[in-house]
């Protein structure tokens, strides 16, 4: 029976830490391919979660945002913190790297205030050890009262021994909240504001009521909203009214600190005064003019990578999809259902599909680059130049994320403190160029430009950045007024890329682009190739036809740049999503995609390759997709800033690629 | 421990000439500075981004040989630094080779009729072969065991 129970019953273990420590990695190597990826109820931040079978438990282990306190400072923390109170895991690993033990013990003494069942990750120990760094993990345990274990997640080690730990540690009791001294005057004021805390009958039943004093006292509001009883809120406000919360937050912060101090010599005996090869790329890469350069050039690298390997894997899936549909129109007598399914579902399709492998290599290098920890000193790299023009160099995470997709790229803002810093990054991440653009790049750039296409997409990616940046410097100086905040981010050190983790990570946006393929992409080539072959007797996708009528009512809006009515449609349809613009030109040209598409654009007298270069800039900067949009308005929570970006993004637009156009006509 | 450098000084003078030589010629090329005929038109292309990129792993290693006049560590960063970015740009231009090569040969794709090995021979591939060789027999004094070396 206790048998059954024990099979039956989940044992819920969060997995925190400070950002770049391996946590990830942690939770990858602990679930294996068991997880699945949502959002959080009420918010937009990602989270993961995954299962696993062990000696007979069944292991729910969920992923929280990396964090380096618990005090709610961004949404990531606010999410990591509640998720601990509020769902209360059986357990709580916390990642940490044991090269910079000192620095992520400050996030332990939070998690040991909250009174967690605690299991300490010391992840990166090869590492440690590597650089003569020895750490006492008995000491540490029967210091802390928690249990520890050394673990290099890329290979797979300790892996299994911290599975075995959790099945114990959620075997013992749930220990008590471990206290940390703050000394007396902090010490007398939270024993007067706990006594009032302890009235609230609910707050003691969910809370550690020493915990939920002493984040009033630091000055947190958000906890505030968690007691139950006005009468007691309105003292607590009362109490708090006459304090001064950052001399009582900078009073804790130094204590725990003083905490860790005591602590490291008695765990950890460190050689570690020697410079590592770590150190040794940091000083070119960080270089006050080679930075940059350097860091252009292995974007440039990635994209030429992207353009040039993927051209035989490309050919091959053209080669599938001409003959796909050729068969299926030649076997299937009933004359609308053959065009229905070869000229819309699988030319469409297959127009799409045919970057998969572009999407797949581009996210395969970007995953590289950062398990390396290379992207981390990209945004320092950046932070000057970033801080000049009215952003801060952490604004260029979520920069760099939007290479990806705008959806989540918005959402990552939520990790900005300063609320005028996160909404101009909100207006300016979606001029980064995300992965569905890449299909139009691949297409005008590879038919129009021929052996430079990956210079060319290069230049886009680059132009998608600088107009970022000059429009964050318009933002700050007429919209948001004010200084960015200072940038400070901890350099992980470099590692080597794991290939499990970068092909995994591929997987995952490859999958993502996949899923759009299936739903929103059918959706959008059905749509359009009813427009296209109705109404009945006119020419198949001809100005006659529904989206020719269309296409006409548009056309005006950008007949100015030379564009005509198809890529008007092209344009319209691109809204859904922007891999659309690519099958619609398949649909109107009659082609499907692939070579055949990029012969009928060639041999149009109206798509000369400076439109197509215009093309190409407008569709990196006009309004991004719906979703975009939608996450916009979600993380903002105003349509006004919703239709402005909008509107904004699709004036650059216009403007530039007239520009490009005009420049274009009289140099290529 | 002291160490002799004269080798990576050495190597780092070498290489900067080399890769900024090359990149320079391929920049010239690339906007039309320099005839396309100028030198050998297809082992050192016109191809104005891969020049760019030759141009900076050059820079890399004249910063070495400057930083070496005025300290061991900084010059042995940069040279070790130079090494990296060659042999990941090596091995970009190799992947790319192959890719023309499955397209020639194997798709026989429109374009690739006259393709040849030497069409994609270009200075970052044939310099970072060289690089990984170096790197192989230098390699120890990169790695974190010999970390105080520097």
């Amino acid at each position: 029976m206790g048998r059954c129970h024990s099979l039956a019953e989940k044992i819920k273990v969060a997995v925190a830490g400070n950002p770049n420590v391996g946590k990830t990695t942690i939770f990858n190597a602990l679930t294996g391919a068991r997880q699945k990826v949502g959002n959080w109820p009420g918010v937009t931040v990602e989270k993961k979660i995954g299962t696993k079978n062990h000696n007979g438990h069944v292991l729910e282990i969920i992923d929280l945002p990396g964090t380096y306190s618990l005090t709610a400072y961004s949404a990531d923390e606010v999410v990591a913190r509640d998720y601990i109170l509020e769902e209360k895991p059986d357990v709580v690993v916390q990642v940490l790297d044991s090269t910079n033990l000192e620095r992520n013990l400050y996030l332990t003494t939070q998690l040991l205030e909250m009174g967690t069942n605690l299991i300490l990750a010391l992840n990166m120990s090869d590492r440690a050890e590597m650089r003569g760094d020895f750490i006492d993990v008995q000491r540490l345990e029967s210091l802390l009262g928690v249990s520890a274990i050394k673990t290099v997640a890329g290979e797979g080690k300790g892996i299994d021994a911290l599975l075995d730990s959790i099945v114990t540690k959620k075997e013992q009791n749930i220990p008590l909240p471990h206290e940390i001294g703050y000394g007396g005057m902090v010490e007398e004021k939270i024993c007067a504001l706990e006594e009032i805390i302890k009235g609230d009958p609910e707050i003691s039943k969910h809370y550690p009521p020493r915990w939920i004093t002493v984040k009033l006292l630091e000055g947190d509001d958000n906890v505030i909203f968690k007691l139950s009883s006005e009468s007691i809120k309105g003292k607590v406000q009362d109490f708090l009214s006459a304090i001064d919360n950052e001399e009582y937050e900078v009073e804790m912060a130094d204590k725990r600190y003083e905490f860790i101090s005591t602590l490291m010599p008695q765990v950890c005996t460190t050689c570690a005064d020697e410079v590592s090869p770590s150190d040794m790329v940091d000083k070119v890469v960080t270089n006050k003019y080679l930075g940059i350069p350097i860091f252009l050039i292995l974007m440039w690298g990635m994209f030429e990578l992207t353009f040039a390997f993927a051209t035989p894997f490309m050919e091959l899936i053209d080669m599938f999809f001409g003959w796909l549909a050729a068969a299926v129109i030649s076997n299937i007598e009933t004359v609308w259902l053959a065009s229905l399914l070869g000229d819309g579902i699988i030319a469409g399709v297959g127009s799409v599909l045919l970057f998969v492998p572009n999407i797949f290599i581009l996210f395969f290098a970007i995953a590289l680059l950062e398990s390396s920890g290379y992207m981390a000193r990209a945004a320092f790299i950046m932070d000057k130049l970033m801080y000049t023009m009215g952003l801060q160099g952490k604004s260029f995470i979520p920069m760099l994320m939007g290479f990806g997709c705008s959806v989540p790229a918005i959402m990552a803002t939520r990790t900005l403190e300063d609320e005028k810093d996160r909404l101009i990054t909100m207006m300016v991440t979606p001029f980064m160029s995300c992965g569905a653009r890449l299909p139009v790049y691949i297409l005008l750039a590879g038919t129009f430009f021929g052996r430079q296409a990956g210079s060319v997409i290069f230049g886009l990616y680059v132009l998608g950045i600088l107009v970022a940046i000059v429009s964050a410097k318009l933002f700050r100086t007429f919209l948001a007024r004010g200084q960015p905040s200072p940038f400070i981010m901890e350099l992980p050190p470099y590692t080597k890329p794991s290939l499990k983790d970068s092909l995994r990570h591929m997987w995952n946006e490859g999958y993502l682009y996949l899923r759009k393929v299936g739903t929103v992409i059918i959706g959008g080539v059905v749509l359009i190739w009813l427009l296209a072959y109705f109404p009945q007797g006119a020419e198949y996708g001809s100005a006659g036809s529904l989206i020719g009528s269309l296409g006409k009512l548009i056309e005006p809006l950008v007949a100015p740049l030379g564009f005509d009515w198809k890529i008007a449609v092209a344009l319209v349809f691109g809204f859904a999503a922007k891999e659309i613009v690519v099958g619609s030109l398949g649909t109107l040209y009659g082609t499907g995609g692939g070579e055949a598409l990029s012969s009928a654009l060639m041999a149009d007298p109206g798509f000369t390759p400076a439109i197509a270069l215009g093309l190409m800039v407008f569709t990196l900067l006009y309004v991004p997709c719906i979703g975009a949009v939608a996450a916009i308005k979600k993380e903002t929570g105003s349509w006004k800033w919703m239709f402005f970006q909008a509107a904004y993004s699709t004036a650059v637009a216009w403007v530039l690629a007239m520009v490009t156009i005009l420049v274009g006509n009289m140099v290529l | 421990m002291e160490r002799n450098y004269n080798g990576l000084k050495f190597f780092s003078l070498l290489w900067g000439i080399l890769y900024m030589a090359a990149g320079l010629i391929q920049v010239g090329k690339g906007v039309g500075l320099l005839h396309a005929s100028f030198l050998s038109s297809s082992l050192l292309p016109a191809e104005l981004a891969g020049g760019i990129v030759l141009v900076v792993i050059g820079a890399v290693f004249f910063v070495a040989i400057f930083e070496f006049s005025k300290d061991s560590f900084e010059g042995s960063a940069y040279a070790y630094v130079g090494i990296l970015l060659c042999l990941v740009f090596g091995i970009l231009y190799f992947l790319s080779m192959v890719a023309d090569l499955i397209n020639a040969y194997i798709l026989a794709m429109e374009g690739y009729e006259k393709w040849t090995f030497v069409d994609s021979f270009k200075p970052a591939l044939y310099l970072g072969i060289l690089s990984g060789f170096v790197y192989i027999f230098w390699k120890n004094r990169f790695s974190p065991v010999n970390q105080g070396g520097f």
